[in-house]
């Protein structure tokens, strides 16, 4: 696993420096203009961002004919890539944490810290969740396609919905007035349950796939 | 004699391809030269002992332990150099033997690495895209004999290769072979670097492996016949492997135990006999 995340760290060292740069000017943007708490969001499309440029770098080393035959267990190989996107998540949760004291309690998203951080490890994995199957079993390219069609399909999903309107603000209004640790263990049990069975599909797809 | 690698009966369909029914054996501490033209099916026999293909039939061992049970610890036995170094190229050589450090753990040799790519004159700093083909192929040496393998692939590892970093190539092969627990399968087109170092010579025409015969006993068991058309006519059918007409004559390949023994012949080499054969084969014993 060590040795995955250096190879990663290496071919990635450079862009992961302007991703820095770029992440610390967008914090003192949001600073400037008092809109810090928005920060931790950012870190939904950081993943499936650096994972597209690792898969994409390693597609053209032909890296996986190299790694297969060698003393590393193909599920490490998969593991390595969740291992990145969890380490973004909770990088992501420690900003979300740490926003009471950077806003100064003025934040409109304010919310406990037992919902903060199961939601926030929702929102920043659930893409790269979606993605990473669908990249280990088309490929990178073919992989981003697939996911500008799932954009469409969200869409249309989220404008059928839009008819109904009382229905989902009764559902929200709902979900709102739980107990929040209900609700902590729901966004728990999703954020696990997503990761798991992505992780899992991923693991199956690359155990049988051939080089 | 323990076996390095076992086939029994290995099938592989890929499309229109059909590789085997392989069965053959490595003994251990030989060195076995696998041939073939082009499509032959040299890599994916390579791919599938390697486990990047599974075999759609048979029985594969390495080490004497069945491929799909063999540990990821006791893959650190094998070593492996493609025809090309599938490493980022953005690592530098230092960082390749960082990343080889931490991948191979205790096995990993440092010292060994070092000293190889010092012989190799490798600079530490330079990254692998920037490295020449043949600083690639060495780096991809350096690499596969520094975590104490006992079992060495290359495929295709010497092509387009300079002949003096060939030669190289194969002294360090041989040194490598000093300890008779290494063994070495070198699928190559280069058929004189075989002809140098191989023990063994397995040929694998269009799928299906027409021999595995120990080096010195092809010399003796082929010759190349230079023969007028009555002497061909002349000749048992079966003693005649391959055909090659031209303006003054006929060469044939031919075996030597089924033709007359006054029969004057040349000695075969690996070329000839790989290449008599598969034009037979194509029916292209030309008329030059």
């Amino acid at each position: 696993m060590k040795a995955l995340l250096y190879k990663d760290f290496i071919a990635l060292k450079k862009v992961l420096l302007l991703m820095l740069v770029i992440l610390a000017v967008i914090a003192f943007y949001f600073y400037k203009e008092d809109q810090i708490y928005l920060l931790p969001l950012f870190f939904i499309l950081l993943p499936v961002i650096i994972l597209g440029m690792l898969f994409g770098a390693d597609s053209q080393d032909r890296l996986d004919h190299y790694l297969v035959p060698s003393p590393v267990k193909r599920s490490t190989i998969v593991l390595s890539r969740y291992v990145i996107v969890w380490f973004m998540s909770t990088l992501a949760v420690i900003l979300a944490l740490m926003m009471p004291w950077l806003t100064k309690g003025n934040n409109p998203l304010a919310l406990d810290w037992i919902l903060l951080v199961p939601g926030i490890f929702l929102m920043t994995s659930f893409i790269s969740a979606v993605q990473l199957p669908l990249m280990y079993r088309f490929g990178e390219t073919k992989a981003r396609l697939i996911f500008v069609g799932l954009y469409f399909v969200t869409f249309a999903f989220f404008s059928s919905i839009a008819s109904n309107k009382e229905w989902l603000a009764a559902k929200l209004q709902a979900g709102f007035n739980l107990d929040s640790r209900y609700l902590a263990l729901i966004l728990a049990a999703a954020a696990i349950l997503v990761n798991g069975i992505s992780y899992f599909c991923s693991r199956v797809i690359y155990e049988k796939r051939e080089f | 004699m323990t076996k390095a690698i076992e086939l029994k009966g290995v099938t592989k369909k890929l499309g229109d391809f059909h590789l085997g029914p392989l069965t053959f054996s490595v003994p251990t501490g030989c060195v076995v030269g696998y041939i073939g033209e082009n499509g032959a099916g040299k890599s994916t026999t390579i791919k599938l002992i390697l486990g990047l293909m599974e075999a759609d039939s048979g029985q594969i061992k390495i080490l004497d332990k069945p491929l799909e049970k063999i540990t990821a610890e006791q893959k650190k036995d094998i070593a492996y150099v493609f025809d090309d170094l599938f490493l980022p190229g953005s690592m530098t050589v230092a960082n390749v033997q960082r990343f080889h450090g931490l991948l191979y753990g205790q096995a990993w040799q440092d010292h060994t690495f070092q000293k190889l790519i010092q012989s190799f004159n490798l600079p530490e700093k330079r990254r692998v895209k920037d490295l020449s083909r043949g600083m690639k192929m060495q780096l991809g040496l350096a690499v596969a004999l520094s975590h104490g393998a006992k079992l060495l692939l290359l495929d295709e590892a010497t092509s387009g290769l300079d002949p003096v970093i060939r030669d190289d190539v194969l002294d360090i092969l041989l040194d490598y072979l000093q300890d008779e627990s290494h063994t070495v399968f070198i699928s190559s087109h280069i058929l004189s670097d075989l002809e140098k170092i191989a023990d063994y010579i397995a040929f694998i025409h269009k799928g299906e492996l027409l021999f595995m015969e120990n080096k010195d006993s092809l010399a003796e068991e082929y010759g190349i016949a230079s023969l007028t058309e009555d002497q061909l006519q002349a000749l048992d059918p079966g003693a005649v492997v391959g055909l090659r007409k031209h303006r003054f004559g006929i060469e044939a390949l031919v075996k030597r135990n089924l033709v007359p023994a006054d029969l004057s012949l040349d000695k075969a080499s690996i070329e000839d006999i790989m290449v008599f054969t598969i034009k037979e084969d194509k029916n292209e014993s030309l008329a030059l």
